[in-house]
């Protein structure tokens, strides 16, 4: 049994999407169903070179020209989405006790944006040209750390890798933190920038990403006969996680309460989920028992939903065992596509804006189910639903799963 | 006022967004809120573009003397072949 002192308030979002920056940006972005895949020159000579980019999105303006030039592309739009959640909370580092703030932030394949010219300088016989920069710059801790430093948050800081589950690890993990009466305050989310031509070709090498190539919207497919694999994104999606008593006693705004989190791994495979999605049910039923909630609680779950014929198939597999006939699934992704460590945060953070509007935005390309898949998946357009709580699933490789559990204030 | 002054003042409002009223030959790195990851990102910027050794610069260092210190990693370089002038 659950009483609601164990529940940890969202008082704050902040997302920077391939849709746009911005929270508003891109629930317009994903209410549009329109898929965001392009071919990008950034992936040139890559064997895949579609991917769903995050066009400009302020990092000059909001974090000055001499933290861009330190600092990796994944950790300037970590900032900028922690910027615009902190704001949305209306929370002042000027006002907090910075001792009990901290920051857990969810990173899959970090900056190998930045690594690329420096391996050349090596290769060519000049370690001399090595900057100085390349290290902080692109260890995975540095978005949490670029983002305590410039809001004065000092309590615990931290990356989680958990690969594609990062964002949603990262949330669960700060939740604890929270939740443990360790933090008044976290920061937590994910943030990725993977595009570019070395990521690209690994997932292609391992047959991950769809070869629509010639049809860049249509390529993302989740839950659809015909997919083919994922669409690479990028982007960070911010939470503001806080003690609801803190909350309340500065009068601020409960977007959400967070009240599960449930995780797990396949112990399967390095890629590959289970073919049964066992693990994701496990985490799923933890998530639940968590929120001390019942199957039918839940009234729409954000999927993972990735495209490819694998996850696609466990994920429903997985919901089908929990909850029999499920309820409305969406799957964003086939609008922003797979922005990896930060996907789990930037869905997390859909999954609270369906709660808040009670609605849920479409699936793109979902023209032809797969009826081994055989869920409710919200298409064409956004669909009203009345839900008090709802799922929000993350599954890496690695086979390691996070699942939340959100629920209106 | 030196061609390496001008080149470091260069790399500084270039590379750096160092607003050029902030730069004057007495200022110091530490004044302009540089510390010793930037010098040494300053010093791999400036071999790269000009093939001179920026050594022995501190926080501390003036602009002035810096600048010195890159005519003498310049003088140290003409006799060889290898890179051109500063500027």
């Amino acid at each position: 049994m659950r009483g609601r002192e164990r529940d940890v308030a969202v008082t704050g979002l902040g997302l920077v999407t391939p849709c746009g920056t911005g929270t508003a940006a891109t629930w317009r972005g994903l209410c549009s169903g329109v898929p965001t895949a392009v071919a990008d020159e950034r992936l040139s000579g890559a064997l895949v070179d579609i991917c769903c980019p995050v066009g400009e999105f302020g990092a000059v303006e909001a974090l000055g020209h001499r933290v861009v030039l330190r600092t990796d592309r994944f950790t300037q739009m970590a900032l900028v989405a922690a910027r615009e959640a902190l704001a949305d909370a209306a929370l002042s580092p000027a006002e907090w006790d910075p001792s009990r703030v901290g920051v857990v932030i969810g990173v899959s394949t970090g900056s190998t944006e930045s690594w690329a010219p420096h391996f050349a300088s090596l290769a060519a016989g000049r370690p001399e040209d090595v900057s100085p920069f390349l290290l902080p710059r692109t260890v995975p801790n540095m978005a949490a750390a670029e983002i305590a430093i410039r809001f004065g948050a000092q309590g615990p800081g931290f990356a989680v890798s958990t690969a594609c589950a990062a964002g949603a690890t990262a949330i669960g993990v700060a939740r604890d933190l929270v939740r443990s009466g360790t933090c008044d305050v976290v920061v937590a989310g994910g943030s990725e920038a993977p595009a570019v031509p070395i990521v690209a070709t690994c997932f292609a090498q391992m047959g991950a990403l769809s070869r629509r190539t010639d049809d860049p919207a249509g390529a993302c497919r989740p839950f659809a006969a015909g997919r083919d694999g994922f669409v690479l994104g990028e982007g960070a999606g911010m939470l503001i996680l806080e003690r609801p008593e803190h909350a309340t006693a500065r009068g601020a705004t409960l977007h959400a309460r967070l009240t599960g989190y449930g995780a797990s791994s396949d112990a399967h495979h390095i890629t590959a989920p289970h073919p049964q999605g066992r693990g994701a049910e496990a985490a799923i039923r933890a998530a639940l028992a968590d929120a001390g909630l019942v199957p039918r609680d839940i009234g729409h779950v954000n999927a993972h939903g990735t495209g490819t014929v694998l996850n696609d198939l466990a994920e429903a597999r997985a919901l089908r065992r929990v909850f029999g006939t499920p309820p409305p699934v969406t799957a964003v992704k086939s609008i922003v596509g797979h922005a990896l460590g930060g996907a789990g945060a930037i869905e997390a953070a859909c999954t609270v804006l369906s709660l808040r509007h009670g609605l849920v935005p479409p699936t793109a390309n979902h023209d032809e189910p797969d009826p081994d898949c055989d869920l409710d998946v919200v298409t064409a357009a956004p669909r009203p639903v009345r839900a008090t709580s709802a799922l929000s699933n993350a599954f890496g490789f690695g086979g390691q799963n996070a699942v939340l559990v959100f629920e209106t204030p | 006022m030196t061609d390496a002054y001008t080149l470091l003042t260069g790399f500084l409002r270039d590379r750096f967004a160092v607003p050029a009223a902030e730069l004057t030959e007495d200022t110091t790195f530490t004044d302009l809120g540089m510390d010793s990851l930037d010098l040494g990102e300053m010093a791999v910027l400036v071999r790269k573009a000009h093939g001179l050794a920026l050594e022995d610069v501190r926080a501390g260092s003036t602009l002035r003397e810096a600048a010195d210190r890159l005519d003498a990693a310049r003088r140290a370089a003409a006799p060889a072949a290898g890179p051109g002038p500063v500027a």
